[in-house]
């Protein structure tokens, strides 16, 4: 296959010589640089009305570690001509972002800003109508799971507000247009559960500026010379279930907004779940030291794909609301056995089930392997029958079963 | 960097460049619009390199994140970004259909380490894994090329 693979590829090539490829490059450096003479050489702002064009997309983000639940809204909002213009930008009332009928709203209620800051308000809403906070938290004292986006969520912290860091970039083409690009991180609390909303990394050439809340009000921080713009925006007044970001210009000028004929946002919403304490606490499997036949796939010079197995001593199983791991050591002839580059671990292959008080059983799937020569860990998480992934009560847990061989939990 | 440096890193890297950013955003366009971007980072880059193998490291780790950066880009305005691998008169059109369907973090993987020889350590450092992800990702890709291939044959 390889050398199939190698032959397909040599054939692939780009249809620009290098001399028009390079010509590209110049021109787009040269671009650049013009880009970044005018922004310096004129102070500019942001403005914006009615939504001229919109498009959008959703994605659930891969959860990282064992406790984050992330799921990431994107979406373009542009104004074009007589929308623009005004110090102050109205409200963007055509406006409205629906991931499915069962999903998430995102309705930005509005620009507001003054000719060195601008600011958009979100409210977050539940298409069904219902709370969005009812599906973001876990009723802590009942212990009932509650699903929240795509996931179940464990959450019964009251987080402060969070500081975050916002990336944005202000760029102006030769035709005077204007483009916005934003990257934000912030979060705010949704009744009792977190919400970080942050953007993408949109545009390389980003200047950077800082956000940081002090008494309920979001001042801004620029990088450059560290004097602090005040929006003055009041966040105690927003009502729950309101998220809010903003942006700023990188010098507190005034601007001639007639100037202005075309505004981009590129904004992106991404929620996080932060689990509640008892999501936090892990159960072990004391003093284990079970010897397992490891089954891994092998490839050899000729690039066949072979099975075997490795023996492979277990040391620890760690078992949490949201996920664990179970670590092991490899025989050490492994690498003399094999070529490191040329193994591939099956240990995800393997059947974790937890058993809980009731006699319920939960599926736990691998998802993430780390380690280096002989020691490994992989991390799994919990799915329900339909394949949702899932957090658990841990104290209803009570042994883990790894390939059919049980192990009680303490 | 001076423009002569730029032409000698072009004639010498432009293809991985452009190979790289297609087996993750498996287009054409998109890939040697990505090609352009890395190479004028190069071009505005003060880093200086050791050696010639550095710069390439340097390019596939750019190359790789711009792509990452479109892919993320698309999926969040709801379009997927069309397949449009280029095959030339003769090709091997199967196995470009393959490469067309299989996911970006596994062609991307299979790429370095089939056709640009890197080792798996490599590859982690390259697309910021950890190894054991490399090595599960190049199999996971492999088995599933392998797959294609015999489902496109029946």
């Amino acid at each position: 296959m390889k050398q199939r693979y190698n032959a397909f590829f040599d054939r692939v090539t780009p249809a620009a010589s290098d001399g028009e490829f390079l010509e590209g490059v110049l021109r787009k450096a040269e671009n650049m640089d013009n880009n970044k003479k005018k922004f310096n050489a004129r102070p500019v702002v942001a403005a914006a009305a009615a939504v001229a064009a919109l498009s959008v997309g959703v994605t659930a983000a891969a959860s990282t570690g064992l406790i984050d639940f992330n799921k990431i809204f994107g979406g373009l909002i542009s104004a074009e001509d007589e929308t623009v213009g005004g110090n102050l930008v109205s409200e963007m009332s055509e406006f409205r972002y629906e991931v499915s009928d069962s999903d998430y709203i995102i309705v930005p209620n509005g620009v507001t800003g003054t000719a060195s800051n601008i600011c958009v308000s979100f409210d977050i809403e539940r298409a069904d109508g219902q709370p969005v906070k009812d599906f973001m938290l876990r009723n802590g004292s009942g212990k009932e799971l509650v699903t929240a986006m795509d996931y179940n969520v464990v959450t019964d912290t009251i987080q402060s507000f969070g500081s975050g860091l916002d990336d944005y970039s202000v760029v102006v083409n030769d035709e005077g247009d204007l483009t916005v690009m934003l990257s934000v991180t912030y979060s705010i609390p949704v009744d009792e559960c977190t919400v970080r909303i942050m953007g993408s990394d949109l545009f390389d050439e980003r200047e950077l500026i800082l956000f940081r809340e002090e008494n309920n009000v979001w001042e801004y921080f620029v990088d450059a010379d560290g004097q602090p713009i005040h929006h003055g925006q009041d966040v105690s007044s927003l009502a729950c279930d309101t998220a809010l970001f903003g942006f700023g210009a990188k010098e507190r000028k005034d601007i001639d907004m007639s100037e202005i004929r075309y505004f981009e946002l590129d904004w992106g919403v991404e929620f996080v779940y932060t689990p509640n304490e008892s999501a936090l606490q892990t159960l072990t499997v004391a003093d284990v030291s079970a010897t397992y036949m490891e089954p891994v796939t092998v490839w050899d010079e000729s690039d066949m794909l072979d099975a075997s197995e490795i023996e492979c001593t277990v040391k620890n199983i760690e078992v949490s609301g949201t996920g664990g791991f179970i670590e092991y050591d490899r025989d050490p002839a492994y690498e003399a056995l094999y070529n490191e580059d040329k193994i591939c671990s099956e240990f995800d292959q393997y059947d974790i089930l937890l058993l809980t008080d009731s006699g319920k059983e939960i599926r736990a799937e691998f998802e993430l392997g780390t380690g280096a020569g002989n020691s490994q860990k992989f991390f799994f998480t919990y799915f329900d029958n339909k394949g949702e992934r899932i957090a658990v009560d841990i104290s209803t847990v009570t042994a883990i079963s790894v390939n059919g061989v049980v192990y009680e939990l303490n | 960097m001076c423009q002569r440096e730029l032409e000698r890193y072009i004639s010498l890297y432009r293809l991985t460049v452009f190979r790289v950013a297609l087996n993750y955003v498996k287009n054409y366009e998109d890939a040697e619009d990505i090609s352009q971007d890395a190479f004028v980072k190069l071009y505005a880059c003060d880093d200086s390199f050791a050696a010639d193998e550095n710069v390439k490291a340097w390019l596939i780790r750019v190359t790789i994140n711009l792509s990452k950066n479109l892919l993320k880009k698309s999926l969040r305005r709801g379009a997927e970004l069309p397949a449009d691998i280029p095959c030339e008169d003769g090709g091997d059109i199967a196995l470009r259909d393959c490469v067309q369907r299989l996911k970006p973090e596994y062609s991307g993987v299979i790429y370095l380490f089939y056709y640009e020889g890197y080792s798996v350590k490599e590859i982690a450092k390259l697309c910021g894994l950890t190894s054991a992800a490399v090595r599960t990702r190049l199999c996971r890709g492999r088995d599933r090329l392998r797959e294609m291939l015999k489902e496109d044959q029946i």
